[in-house]
């Protein structure tokens, strides 16, 4: 881990530790935690600032993530703190188990990330159609290049720059609050970058949209759906978009519990991966 | 035919009523779906007893007649929500002025608002059309 993402994640860390500091927005407002540990849903980054901290405030939020598709385990787990509800800072580590490919084989990987706000209030503004619009960036270093350097990734890190839009309708959809997102990235990662950055099928960034919508069966349950497209930059492993229907529950301001079932297509080589997602957070 | 011509213009003028005007029985007002005045009157008194009492927002209620507060913020819902009150208190920017009031302040009193609503009863459809409506409030009363 390098100096900078250390110093990152320990100032993530050492903002967890003021109390003082704890955040008052409105619960479910920092929403959940994708696997690159930014606030969104689960693939899909959100234009909401991590935590519950307001323009006056500090907050923040950890988070671990399992994704168990057939044949692989995805495990990722952050940190991500929300500077006066305008500034985002984020660090994650991804873990691909992909035993199942060649035996023993993980593939590692860190995101460091952050998000600016723009302008707009997601929640508040509701005689505006105007949404809250926030511009990021993840640094991503793979740890494991070996195999995806042999089958024809280019690089083995890269940055990611996207633009993310959201909003709130209260009383949106059959009485129920509604959360919409639309994020457009700019990548040249393979699954995430997992598998590297660039290949040799496409070595240039590709701009990519992906969406987010959930509804809110009560004030701290939210039932929703994902779609992330995605490049397809190597010859060797055709790569698909990204899908998921979740249930995120804030038990409290503190916790909350996201289960979703995934939809990954087909990784290094694998095809139709569908499966279990599991992820904890904690939120102040 | 004189029958016909007579029908289609009632049917259309009848049809286009219906849309301007829906039938006040089958989609009563929100004030009397969150429970008309008993209702609100408790909510609201709940809402500003709590923030009143509650040292993260209690400080800009501190020398305030609460229930004149409680009053007019019941009248400003009934005129708000279709319960065919006149709303007689200040605009709701200068009632805030000089107070700056933080975004925490805020989000708190809505939290309050939510668990009050919660606590009468109030169904998420009602609770969330009030809030829909006293949302934009916001830029009035946050000014710190």
């Amino acid at each position: 881990m390098s100096m900078k993402v250390a110093s990152l994640l320990g100032a993530a860390l050492a903002a967890f530790a003021i109390p003082a500091a704890a955040g008052d927005r409105l619960i479910a407002t920092g929403g959940a935690q994708t696997v690159e540990g930014t606030a969104g849903g689960g693939i899909v980054p959100w234009a909401v600032i991590a935590g519950y901290g307001t323009r006056d405030q500090v907050g923040g939020s950890a988070f671990c993530t399992r994704v168990s598709p057939d044949d692989f385990d995805l495990d990722a787990c952050g940190a991500a703190a929300g500077i006066f509800n305008r500034v985002e800072l984020s660090f994650a580590r991804q873990k691909l188990d992909a035993g199942s490919v060649i035996p023993g084989l993980k593939l590692r990987m860190d995101t460091a990330g952050v998000k600016l706000r723009l302008f707009g209030d997601a929640v508040y503004e509701q005689d505006s159609f105007l949404p809250q619009v926030s511009a990021g960036a993840m640094y991503k270093r793979n740890l494991d290049m070996a195999i995806p350097s042999a089958i024809g990734a280019r690089k083995s890190s890269d940055t990611d720059f996207y633009l993310s839009a959201t909003k709130v309708w209260l009383a949106g959809f059959a009485g129920r609050n509604a959360v919409g997102t639309l994020t457009l990235r700019a990548t040249r990662a393979n699954q995430l970058g997992l598998l590297g950055f660039g290949g040799d099928r496409k070595d240039s960034y590709s701009l990519m949209p992906e969406v987010s919508a959930a509804v809110l069966l009560t004030d701290n349950v939210a039932l929703g759906g994902e779609y992330r497209w995605k490049p397809d930059n190597l010859r060797a492993f055709k790569e698909d978009d990204f899908g998921d229907v979740f249930l995120a529950w804030f038990v409290n301001r503190h916790v909350a519990v996201t289960l979703a079932y995934a939809k990954l297509g087909s990784i290094a080589g694998k095809s139709s991966q569908d499966g279990a997602y599991l992820s904890l957070q904690l939120t102040y | 035919m004189r029958i016909v011509r007579f029908i289609a213009p009632a049917a259309l003028a009848l049809a286009l009523a219906a849309c301007a005007a829906p039938d006040p029985l089958a989609s009563p007002a929100l004030y009397q779906r969150l429970g008309g005045d008993d209702v609100v009157k408790r909510v609201v008194a709940e809402t500003i007893d709590r923030s009143a009492s509650d040292p993260r927002t209690n400080r800009s209620f501190k020398d305030v007649k609460l229930a004149r507060v409680k009053e007019k913020l019941v009248e400003q819902i009934c005129a708000l929500a279709g319960g065919g009150c006149k709303y007689t208190g200040d605009p709701m920017d200068k009632v805030h002025q000089g107070l700056k009031n933080t975004e925490a302040e805020m989000d708190l009193l809505v939290q309050f608002l939510r668990d009050a609503l919660d606590h009468a009863g109030v169904g998420e459809a009602e609770k969330n059309e009030l809030l829909r409506i006293l949302a934009p409030m916001k830029r009035d009363i946050v000014t710190g």
